[in-house]
């Protein structure tokens, strides 16, 4: 038993942490660059160069045959620095897709993957029927899936060059997504077993999970440090216990999502029997605990919080999103509910 | 990372789980068919039982009796007894607290005279911190032990004590130095508790049982000897002891959780509800889903600690994150059951009844009302994790 991240993980997460602490800010999440901009290629291409777009595909092909352990800890990173282009979708799902059968892979997809690894293209995946793509704005191509939820339904995928895209900030003001285009698509099926699709889904809403947990980390770090420094009737307010209890709650619900995805990432890649149990209470906590941490942070911020130029709100509208399209708190509950009482 | 045990455990797992099948039926046939399982004379028996058979002194040192377990095969011994349904002893303390600390403080005196009774379960230990005047702020106690000569004189009144009516021993924080500021003036010792002087008051609590005591102690002299560690300096002393469990504290509470959200299920299938039953209702459904997550986390906390303490680092935040999640997610399971139990809950929480499932249901509702006070309120576990883990300045 050794629950607990080892030595070549930590190093990950902390190079990962000091990478885009450095090249990430918030001020830079703030101002939503586009994919146009050669800051954002340039910091897309940094990240390939970390090794981070190769992480899940196997040695054999080109990549460094890691883990959803591995990919869940980058998306933690993301998380804390708001990070606004599509890794998970690139990196997490199309790599997966791509490593479940490289064979009969179509060329559009062997392609974007090629793309990525170099860090030329950056893709994010939309499902067929959406009617907003995020990141339309931030990304070199969108994928459009068919059949991406639906296991009885083939997966097929479409591209769409992403550049002529009306992309306009939106809810989450660090990103910028446009309405869906109707224009016909080319459809490429994507012909992979049942299991490796299920997994590659999973891993993906796992990095999202993971995703949730450092944003929600990153937003209760940001209000301790306020409550450690705001003073108010003589004393800093994370004195008083209304503050601090609060804060507790929300240092709960973090850890209850941290643990949470740590198992489910040890169980996907283990292929433990409880992995699907394990994944949806992940999404679950990680849904419950975000919105927890990025409420309370903004009510402990006082008035400061509800202004746009504190970054409290980024915080909530980015948790809030991510818990969208992920379904909702709700949603993953019902799916914890049909495991547990089946 | 690794999650899971090792094969050579998980061997180690069914040899052990092959002597609780044979050995704990054949234990409760001598049982009347439903024994209380909260009655103390069943739990001591089991204790007994164990300890006779030589599953005692799991993690001790060999040289005084133990078995020398790695902390992976507590754990696994732990979960395992839980799993048969086996009752919590009545000298918990005594294995889980008092022992580590003897061993890793005492005089080889005291640990010759002591050890040998918890090993067999002869002595039952109890443990004098808290006071009227020292709950929470336990620092803040008035107990005293004065030197006179050759003994201490020890006055004080302690209370919420558990076992103190059947223990043996117990160990006690008195002051020793009232001159002293709070932490520094305070000592460790052992008091026999059949001492002259010493007073046993049982306490009635919510459930109508009385499982904690008030223990008075007027004049009594306890030996030099009995001093544990250095004089005045018992509060680091107290604040190991508690440390000494957390790889394995809550792995019983862990299992009977999972358990109980089980039967928690069992229950609402056989209730009646419209034509069918309880386990249809979506808002019920919901709630057994949040508590599926709540014991799921636990599993994860317990797995944490457990690395933690393997691992040998000092202790992390998991005693109070795992202490608040785990009492107050009981006291949901225990909602929930009570609400679903409806009329039936009305008869009470006595066992000998004509609904003694109810009757278990509606006393375990009761005593979870104790889980979020006892052994750290879950408002100090707050402040601590907010203090220790959030950086956030004392109150």
């Amino acid at each position: 038993m050794d629950f607990a991240l080892n030595d070549e993980q930590q190093m990950l997460q902390a190079s990962a942490r000091r990478f885009l602490a450095d090249h990430h800010p918030l001020a830079r999440a703030r101002r939503a660059l586009p994919w146009s901009d050669p800051a954002q290629r340039t910091l897309w291409r940094g990240m390939a160069d970390m090794g981070w777009m190769a992480l899940l595909l196997p040695e054999a092909h080109g990549g460094l045959g890691l883990g959803c352990t591995e990919a869940s800890l980058l998306a933690e990173e993301a998380g804390r620095q708001l990070l606004n282009l599509p890794w998970a979708d690139s990196a997490v799902l199309l790599s997966l897709w791509l490593a479940a059968g490289p064979d009969a892979a179509p060329a559009a997809l062997r392609d974007a993957v090629q793309g990525t690894l170099a860090g030329e293209r950056a893709l994010h995946c939309v499902a067929e029927g959406d009617a907003w793509w995020d990141h339309a704005g931030q990304c070199s191509d969108i994928a459009v899936v068919r059949g991406w939820h639906d296991p009885q339904a083939p997966l097929q995928i479409a591209l769409h060059p992403a550049a002529e895209l009306p992309a306009a900030q939106a809810f989450d003001p660090t990103l910028r997504q446009a309405p869906a285009v109707a224009a016909p698509l080319q459809w490429h099926t994507v012909d992979i077993a049942p299991a490796p699709r299920a997994h590659a889904r999973a891993a993906h809403r796992l990095v999202r999970a993971a995703e949730l947990v450092g944003v929600a980390q990153a937003a209760l770090d940001m209000a301790c440090a306020h409550a450690r420094e705001r003073v108010q009737f003589g004393k800093p307010i994370g004195s008083y216990q209304a503050i601090k209890h609060q804060l507790a709650n929300a240092w709960m619900g973090v850890d209850n999502a941290r643990l949470s995805v740590l198992y489910a990432a040890a169980a996907l890649d283990g292929a433990l029997p409880d992995a699907r149990f394990a994944c949806a209470v992940a999404e679950y906590t990680a849904i419950e605990g975000a919105l927890q941490s990025t409420r309370t942070a903004l009510q402990v911020h006082g008035g400061l919080g509800f202004t746009w130029e504190h970054d409290a709100h980024l915080y909530l509208k980015r948790a809030q999103h991510v818990a969208a399209r992920l379904g909702g708190a709700s949603h993953v509950l019902g799916v914890v509910e049909t495991l547990a009482l089946a | 990372m690794h999650v899971g045990y090792s094969a050579e455990d998980e061997a180690f797992r069914l040899t052990l789980r092959e002597w609780f099948e044979v050995h704990f039926p054949r234990f409760r046939a001598r049982w009347p068919a439903t024994p209380d399982p909260n009655e103390l004379g069943w739990r001591r028996a089991w204790e007994d039982y164990v300890c006779q058979a030589g599953w005692s002194g799991l993690g001790w040192p060999a040289r005084y009796g133990g078995k020398d377990w790695p902390l992976t095969r507590q754990a696994i011994f732990h979960e395992e007894q839980a799993r048969i349904g086996a009752p919590l002893g009545v000298n918990i303390i005594g294995h889980g607290i008092l022992a580590p600390t003897l061993i890793h403080f005492a005089s080889e005196a005291q640990k010759a005279r002591y050890l040998p009774g918890i090993l067999s379960n002869r002595e039952i230990w109890c443990q004098g911190y808290s006071e009227p005047g020292a709950g929470s702020d336990l620092a803040a106690l008035s107990t005293r032990a004065e030197r006179r000569g050759d003994h201490y004189l020890l006055n004080g009144h302690k209370v919420w004590t558990s076992f103190a009516h059947i223990a043996d021993h117990g160990f006690v924080l008195a002051r020793t130095d009232p001159a002293a500021q709070r932490h520094k003036g305070i000592s460790f010792l052992l008091v026999d508790m059949k001492s002259p002087g010493v007073r046993v008051e049982p306490i009635r609590q919510i459930t109508g049982e009385a499982d904690f005591n008030e223990v008075f102690f007027e004049d009594v002299r306890v030996p030099l000897d009995a001093l544990v560690g250095e004089e005045h300096g018992g509060w680091r002393l107290a604040m190991a002891a508690a440390s000494f469990e957390r790889g394995t504290y809550f792995i019983p509470r862990q299992v009977r959780f999972a358990q109980e959200v089980d039967a928690l299920a069992r229950l609402a299938a056989g209730t009646p509800r419209d034509g069918g039953s309880a386990l249809q209702d979506p808002h019920l459904r919901r709630d057994l889903a949040r508590l599926a997550v709540d014991s799921h986390v636990l599993r994860l906390k317990g797995y944490r600690a457990l690395t933690h303490a393997l691992r040998g680092g000092p202790p992390g935040p998991e005693g109070s994150s795992t202490k608040l999640h785990w009492s107050e997610s009981h006291q949901k399971l225990l909602n929930t059951a009570t609400e679903l139990l409806g009329e039936r809950a009305l008869a009470g929480p006595a066992p000998i009844g004509a609904d003694p499932q109810a009757a278990a249901w509606v006393r375990d509702y009761l005593w979870t009302r104790a889980e979020t006070i006892l052994a750290g309120t879950s408002e100090v576990q707050r402040n601590i994790l907010a203090e220790q883990m959030l950086g956030l300045p004392r109150s």
